[in-house]
């Protein structure tokens, strides 16, 4: 047997063995609550002929899936998490493909350690996969990059349907959508060099933003309160107000680190500051000066990401390793524009800033991967010459 | 392209380098946005009533104190039993213009305008605001001398008595507002001291008279005759009609109405004015409708929509405190300059239809009359004093509307409503012992049986104009009957108090 379907099955495996032993059903926390009974009102509607509830604030992929699993095996919670149990049994080879392309002197060791490891955690990788942008901007950067490579007529069709498909997934989470549209455009660029896909891209994503602005209701409020805040500046318009708010505070100088966000009545005037607006609030403390230097650090790590990408042994290095800069330095613009009105703001992380589990640990991902890449393998390690100092300084002392 | 192969492919590294370029690029949008909110824009929305830190200083700051132009305290700040302060207000009399400052309810009128400079959030001087970071105390909580006179104040409310109604009266030279009076009055330092505050606010919200409502700057009303100085300004500046123009069918039309469109517009002065056909003086001291109606058909939609736009109709006044827009038209119709059709036009012209204006408004069409057609900004504040020192508010032409020739005219025919023995008849108790006056009296049909709104709008001495009057009371009956003798004992206490 072949080692990607020994690994699923041995994934499968162990995750039948974690639900059963630990009587675990899927529906633990709120949020997984209210998937499964989305799950169940997509099964009760849809053979009436009716569409799934629309006040379901996640996006309905993952309810539709364990959806069609209860068609088979009935309305029960087990059924909704046999889909997460196949679904996340099949990031398992997935994983084991990436490590081999990755680390090929040791692929089948490391391949099979990660897919592992992703077998076991696969539940919380997969309820995240659904819900947040960072993960799945990782996951997609590196589909896209090695379908890319390996681009015969076939990937690429496989690779817009993916992308299709992905932003039909986050469908509520325009920021997402959004972000791996961008990402994936600019990678079609560097692996094409040809900028009629990035002009039709473009012209793709203007026709599908008018699209969703007539059909969905959600769209269209964010893209009214874009246009003008200040007209809703008490209902919908609040927090993007209260950012432009703290942004004209901050002025050039800012108020200080610690001295800005006026609370009244105890609670920050920004309630998703933490979350959407941490770019307000840097704007707030550390004034325009401030703004600058951060939007510098996020083009040193972009660049040097794409030098990376530039210098890699392989292209499925190269691809990988630019798609990975291009999530951060898309996922910043994306937000920090955002709050500053540039464009209609969409929900999903800065990064490295953000409050946010899984968020922060992408990020980590994201930065361990990219010096992983930029490891070149030739060369061998050498101590820097300050090191050298120190320790004879040291030894000097000892002596 | 074949995975693992140890050299680049030529292409890739240029593509990656125009990315790169692109996304700085991108970077480069960013900072200039964030340019645009921290440096731009910084003032204006750090200092709004509404800004955070505007409403949280507010609650804990020493406020700065707000004196009139004769130095009076109008506004300070007492300490309550934790030490934490809240307002005192030397008179009801000052609540439609100063508000109120609640650390329950929020801030309204000028204490919400200028929240944050009495707060010291921002001072009139940007370095300071630049630099006050780096200090202990970074607040510069500043006072604010107004252009109000206490006195003057006092006697428009005192005027007003029970009714419902409006007084300003400013300065045509400056733009300085003397008096900004809205009745009913509230006692503003019930609201804000914090023992009282929830009581009285909750039974000021209740009150079916509104006395929340500032009525001189947001009170929105039918305008009748006092309006056709709005006409006449169009008419006269467009040069559609001279001070000699007369209309024919305007002696024949004052029997049975002048049939414009099959609407008839009428008049009640025909017992003395005859078959004479009036010129412009003559038909603004006799307050002819038909002749403006005339004036108004002649001088055409867009042309009055337009001149009045000069005078600040149309869009809320820029002023120290907010404004309702006023308006010659609802708007929308094809007629031109908005109007339906020409019944409308007509109407308009004379003040009815659906011509609505704040007494604001007015002041500042008479100011424009009385200060050889150039209209000066209103304004409410002389001066901030922080720590950093004093900063003067000037005076500022807003508008160059009309010639002073034009505007000698216009003076010239409200003299006549006024001292004229036909205009003495509508504006019975306008004219002032030793003071020369001119103006025009106004009686607003409501619809329907209500008493009319009465208006008066004036100024004095003519030669050399000082002072600019407008009067509304809410359905106090004719012109002459109410808003006029108002007129006459403000511009009389106005002497007093200049030592004229």
């Amino acid at each position: 047997m072949r080692a990607p379907v020994a690994l699923f099955l041995v994934a499968l495996l162990i995750r039948v063995a974690v639900t059963v032993g630990w009587q675990f059903d899927g529906l633990y926390g709120q949020d997984a609550f209210a998937y499964y009974q989305q799950s169940i009102a997509i099964v009760d509607r849809l053979p009436r002929g009716e569409l799934p509830p629309t006040d379901f604030f996640w996006p309905n992929g993952y309810p539709a899936l364990a959806a069609m699993f209860m068609g088979v095996f009935g309305r029960s919670p087990l059924a909704a998490q046999l889909a997460s149990l196949l679904t996340g049994a099949a990031l398992a080879p997935l994983a084991y493909w990436l490590c081999r392309d990755l680390f090929p002197s040791a692929h089948s060791r490391a391949g099979i350690v990660s897919g592992l490891i992703i077998a076991v955690a696969g539940q919380p990788i997969l309820s995240s996969v659904s819900i947040m942008a960072d993960m799945p901007a990782l996951f997609w950067a590196t589909l896209a990059a090695w379908l890319l490579v390996r681009s015969s007529a076939g990937h690429l069709l496989a690779a817009g349907a993916a992308l299709a498909l992905s932003i039909v997934v986050v469908q509520r989470d325009l920021g997402a959508a959004l972000l791996f549209f961008a990402v994936f455009l600019l990678l079609l660029y560097v692996v094409t060099a040809r900028a009629s896909f990035v002009v039709l891209g473009l012209l793709a994503l203007l026709a599908g933003g008018a699209l969703l602005y007539e059909l969905v209701p959600h769209v269209r409020v964010r893209v009214d309160i874009w246009l003008d805040p200040f007209a809703t500046a008490s209902g919908s318009g609040y927090q993007v107000v209260q950012a432009l708010h703290a942004f004209a505070r901050g002025g050039i100088l800012g108020t200080g680190l610690g001295a800005g966000l006026p609370a009244i009545g105890g609670a920050p005037p920004i309630p998703a500051l933490h979350t959407d607006f941490p770019f307000a609030a840097l704007g707030e403390e550390l004034g325009l000066i401030g703004i600058m230097g951060i939007l510098g650090l996020y083009l040193v790590v972009i660049e040097r990401g794409l030098r990376i990408a530039a210098s890699a042994v392989d292209d499925f290095r190269a691809i990988l390793a630019a798609g990975l800069s291009l999530v951060i330095g898309v996922q910043a613009f994306i937000i920090a524009a955002g709050n500053l009105k540039l464009i209609p703001l969409t929900g999903i992380t800065l990064p490295f800033i953000s409050y946010g589990g899984s968020s922060l640990l992408t990020n980590g991902v994201v930065v361990g991967l990219l010096i992983a890449l930029s490891d070149r393998g030739a060369e061998a390690p050498r101590i820097p010459s300050e090191l050298r100092g120190f320790r004879r300084l040291r030894d000097r002392g000892a002596a | 392209m074949t995975p693992d192969r140890p050299g680049r492919r030529p292409g890739i590294g240029v593509a990656l380098g125009r990315v790169a370029v692109a996304l700085t690029v991108a970077f480069g949008g960013l900072a200039a946005g964030a340019g645009y909110w921290q440096v731009v824009r910084s003032g204006e929305l750090s200092s709004a009533p509404d800004d955070a830190a505007v409403i949280a200083a507010g609650r804990h700051v020493v406020r700065g104190e707000i004196t009139d132009r004769d130095g009076e305290r109008l506004a300070w700040s007492l300490t309550d039993a934790n030490g934490e302060p809240y307002r005192k207000y030397l008179s009801n009399s000052l609540s439609g213009v100063l508000g109120y400052a609640s650390r329950a309810f929020g801030s309204a009128g000028l204490e919400r305008a200028y929240d944050a400079q009495l707060t010291g959030i921002t001072s009139a001087d940007p370095v300071q605001d630049l630099v006050k970071k780096f200090r202990a105390e970074p607040s510069d909580p500043q006072a604010i001398q107004t252009t109000l006179v206490a006195q003057l104040q006092e006697a428009a409310v005192r005027a007003l008595g029970a009714d419902r109604g409006a007084v300003v009266m400013l300065d045509p030279r400056t733009g300085d507002v003397l008096v900004l009076a809205s009745t009913p009055v509230f006692d503003a330092s019930a609201v804000a001291d914090p023992e009282t505050s929830a009581q009285a606010f909750g039974s000021l919200q209740g009150d079916p008279d509104k006395p929340l409502l500032p009525r001189a700057t947001q009170g929105r009303y039918v305008p009748g005759s006092v309006f056709k100085i709005v006409t006449a300004i169009a008419a006269l500046g467009s040069g559609a009609v001279s001070a000699d123009t007369t209309f024919p069918e305007q002696p024949a039309g004052e029997k049975n109405g002048l049939l414009v469109s099959g609407y008839r517009v009428r008049d009640g002065h025909h017992g003395s004015t005859g078959s004479v056909a009036l010129d412009f003086a003559g038909a603004t001291e006799a307050s002819c409708n038909i002749w403006y109606a005339l004036a108004g058909l002649r001088t055409g939609g867009d042309a009055l929509a337009s001149w009045a736009g000069k005078l600040g109709f149309g869009e809320p006044i820029p002023f120290d405190l907010r404004t309702a827009a006023s308006q010659v038209t609802g708007g929308g119709g094809s007629f031109g300059g908005g109007f339906t059709d020409a019944v409308e036009l007509a109407n308009a012209a004379y003040g009815q239809a659906e011509t609505v204006v704040t007494p604001l408004q007015m002041a500042l069409v008479t100011s424009t009359v009385a200060n050889q057609g150039i209209l000066m900004r209103p304004h409410l504040v002389r001066s901030f004093t922080g720590r950093a020192g004093t900063q003067d508010v000037d005076p500022e032409v807003w508008q160059r509307v009309l010639t002073s020739g034009q505007a000698r005219e216009i003076a010239a025919a409200m003299q006549r409503a006024v001292e004229g023995p036909l205009g003495r008849q509508f504006t019975t108790g306008a004219q002032v012992n030793g003071l020369t006056v001119a103006g025009k009296s106004g009686t607003a049909e409501l619809g329907g049986t209500g008493e009319p709104n009465s208006w008066f709008i004036g100024f004095a001495p003519v030669e050399n104009p000082e002072i600019v009057i407008a009067i509304v009371v809410e359905q106090g009956g004719r012109g002459a009957e109410r808003a006029a003798p108002i007129g006459g004992d403000l511009l009389a206490a106005w002497k007093a108090w200049a030592g004229r």
